[in-house]
């Protein structure tokens, strides 16, 4: 056989394998949705009251938190890393906002002013965690960890034990009032949604995270700044923490530092049953917006079910556990820490 | 390495030994400040308290110190030394003192997943222990139903010698504790097995090719952790004669915070287990002396966490200047 012929095979076996690969990718970014259907299918058939319209209003209710959660943490988790801080961060945005709007505590009244304030002090304290990570070149996850425990001391500080009730009439009424059915929380968590999508889709910032989080050696090399790219996913970070910590006070009428303890883990498991990698460079937040109803119609049904919410938690970690392993590519002699 | 290094240079080759010094001189020097505060800090009332209260944090250090050293991370110890405590309370009633067997049989088993989950499945430590942390944070939840469960007096017994104090100033619980540590540090140190987990910690890859088990290192050093775990949460309960839902929740960024501060490194590879003994002291001196002088709790949290993120500072390796940190 000559030369040519060979090479023309080798090339053409080539192309056939990248298009396999290319379709089992497809096929694999699809499977959230699939998921998704099927536990609708399920839940449908066994919760009761699970399939009605009041229901899917609960749900879009529900949503809103892990969605605005997630999209936040999508971009740090596309570029590798991860971060906690979520936990403290939000208790202490939730608590000085309640401390700063008409509340039963201080003699503040903000209005509007006290959230922009609030989420200012968010960003801020994102960037910090962010620096720290980025020029101290420490893990992220640790960095976060410290600092979220920091802001929760500062958010239990800040109200002294006894949470300030929000008395405000036009945050109640952002937080129980609907459009067309759908709360005005839900229409929030979209629109971040749609900030997030046109980031990560239309700007050269998302391009970049995308290049970093893929192999960080390379971006460096062609030029991106990556520390920089960085600090900014870490400043977004902040503004859905901010908005995360907001939603979560007016939500429950007072500013106590519990509204971060449980928006961390299922942000994470959202994004990575949406079919983002833990290692970076895969996916984005049309699979976390996925991933994020997928969380929030199992919470749903299991509570429908009837089943006990400490259990909640636990099927949360079995879901992390079954969708990473599932995703981490076998056979690569990839060192994992 | 040139002939005169730089200052700086100097003192970022003598990191380590710094933090490892700054913990003990710290130490010291809080408990004299306290003690200047109020003299009563240094009765043997309140140094029983002490070694009572670092018992626990000591144990559970060690075992984290032993995953840190992998380079790793077990974020689960918290929850596991929780769901133990309240494993020893429901169970001391029914089986008696086989129920400190069968606790210590939890912990063994939750180290073997954490291994088997990162080991065998690839996930990654931090994401692998996040998840299994929330299973046993709700496993101890519906064992004790969300309420603290406390020990009634037909099992005291059992659990009375917790109060078995030496020499009007070591209580038995530390010894114990003690014992855990000197058994880990040498596992660590002495045993083949043990130094590959150092070993592995510092360059995986040569650790590979010079034909060391790697995985079984990393199985050990996650069994050793969930042991140390249950360990930790046997002591809380005989300590406070109560199963309580949530008792080891603060105590993974403690532990963490603990070896940390006894010199091992974030990236693994680095530091002793013995010496976390120094850092799980520096924190029950700063959480017992802010107890004893009146300072507000609030505080704790963020003094911890500033300590915390000031040890991981000091403990990282800024050798590697194309080091990428995810």
């Amino acid at each position: 056989m000559d030369q040519q012929a060979r090479s023309s095979r080798i090339g053409l076996e080539f192309a056939q394998e990248m298009k396999r690969q290319s379709q089992r990718e497809r096929f694999v970014s699809w499977a959230p949705l699939a998921v998704l259907a099927l536990l609708v299918l399920l839940f449908s058939l066994t919760a009761e009251g699970f399939f009605s319209l009041k229901n899917l209003q609960n749900v879009l209710n529900q949503v809103s938190i892990p969605l605005v959660m997630s999209m936040g943490m999508t971009f740090v988790i596309l570029m590798g890393s991860t971060d906690l801080s979520a936990e403290g961060l939000g208790g202490f945005v939730g608590s000085v906002t309640a401390l700063m709007v008409l509340n039963s505590k201080t003699t503040l009244d903000m209005g509007f002013l006290a959230v922009v304030i609030a989420m200012v002090a968010s960003v801020l304290v994102s960037a910090l965690s962010g620096l720290m990570h980025i020029k101290g070149k420490l893990p992220s996850f640790m960095v976060s960890y410290a600092v979220s425990n920091i802001m929760a001391g500062f958010a239990v500080l800040a109200y002294r034990g006894e949470p300030a009730l929000i008395r405000d009439p036009f945050f109640t009424v952002l937080a129980q009032g609907d459009f067309l059915g759908i709360p005005y929380l839900t229409f929030i968590a979209l629109g971040v949604f749609g900030v997030s999508y046109v980031l990560q889709t239309r700007t050269r910032f998302g391009s970049y995270v995308m290049a970093i989080g893929d192999n960080e050696a390379i971006a460096r090399n062609i030029g991106i700044n990556i520390d920089r790219t960085k600090l900014k996913v870490f400043l977004w970070l902040g503004v859905c923490i901010g908005l995360v910590g907001f939603m979560g006070a007016v939500r429950i009428g007072r500013g106590e530092v519990a509204i971060g303890s449980n928006v961390v883990f299922p942000a994470i498991t959202a994004v990575v049953v949406g079919g983002t990698s833990l290692s970076g460079g895969k996916g984005g937040v049309v699979h976390s917006l996925l991933g994020a109803f997928i969380v929030t119609v199992i919470n749903n049904a299991l509570v429908l079910l009837g089943v006990s919410p400490y259990v909640q938690q636990a099927v949360q970690g079995i879901i992390i556990i079954v969708a990473v392993a599932l995703s981490i590519q076998h056979g690569k002699s990839l060192i994992v820490k | 390495m040139p002939k005169n290094p730089s200052f700086w240079r100097r003192i970022t080759a003598r990191r380590e030994t710094l933090t490892r010094y700054l913990s003990l001189v710290t130490t010291v020097l809080l408990m004299v400040v306290f003690g200047l505060i109020r003299s009563s800090f240094l009765g043997p009332r309140n140094i029983v308290n002490i070694l009572k209260d670092l018992s626990p944090v000591m144990v559970m250090a060690c075992g984290e110190a032993f995953v840190l050293l992998l380079g790793s991370i077990d974020l689960s110890i918290g929850a596991i030394a929780s769901c133990s405590a309240v494993l020893l309370t429901v169970l001391l009633p029914v089986m008696g003192p086989w129920a400190y067997a069968v606790v210590l049989g939890y912990g063994v088993l939750t180290g073997l997943l954490n291994g088997f989950l990162h080991t065998r499945l690839g996930v990654p430590s931090f994401i692998a222990t996040l998840s299994t942390q929330a299973i046993w944070q709700s496993c101890a939840y519906l064992i004790s139903g969300g309420q603290p469960l406390t020990m009634l007096p037909p099992v005291w017994p059992y659990v009375n010698w917790g109060k078995i104090i030496f020499l009007e100033a070591v209580p038995l619980l530390f010894l114990v504790a003690l014992a855990v540590l000197v058994a880990y540090a040498f596992i660590n140190r002495l045993t083949a097995v043990g130094r590959v987990v150092t070993a592995t910690g510092a360059n995986e890859r040569a650790a590979w090719l010079m034909g060391c088990n790697v995985r079984r290192s990393k199985m050990l050093a996650f069994l050793c952790s969930g042991l140390g775990a249950a360990i930790g949460g046997i002591l809380f309960a005989i300590k406070l004669k109560s199963g309580i839902p949530t008792v080891g929740t603060q105590y993974t960024m403690l532990a963490i915070a603990a070896a940390v501060l006894g010199g091992v490194s974030m990236t693994g590879g680095k530091g002793a287990i013995a010496l976390t003994l120094l850092g799980a002291m520096l924190i029950t001196v700063i959480q017992n002396g802010m107890n004893v002088i009146g300072v507000n709790g609030l505080w704790q949290q963020i003094i911890f966490g500033s300590l915390l993120l000031a040890a991981i500072y000091l403990n990282s390796d800024k050798s590697h200047k194309g080091l990428i940190v995810k």
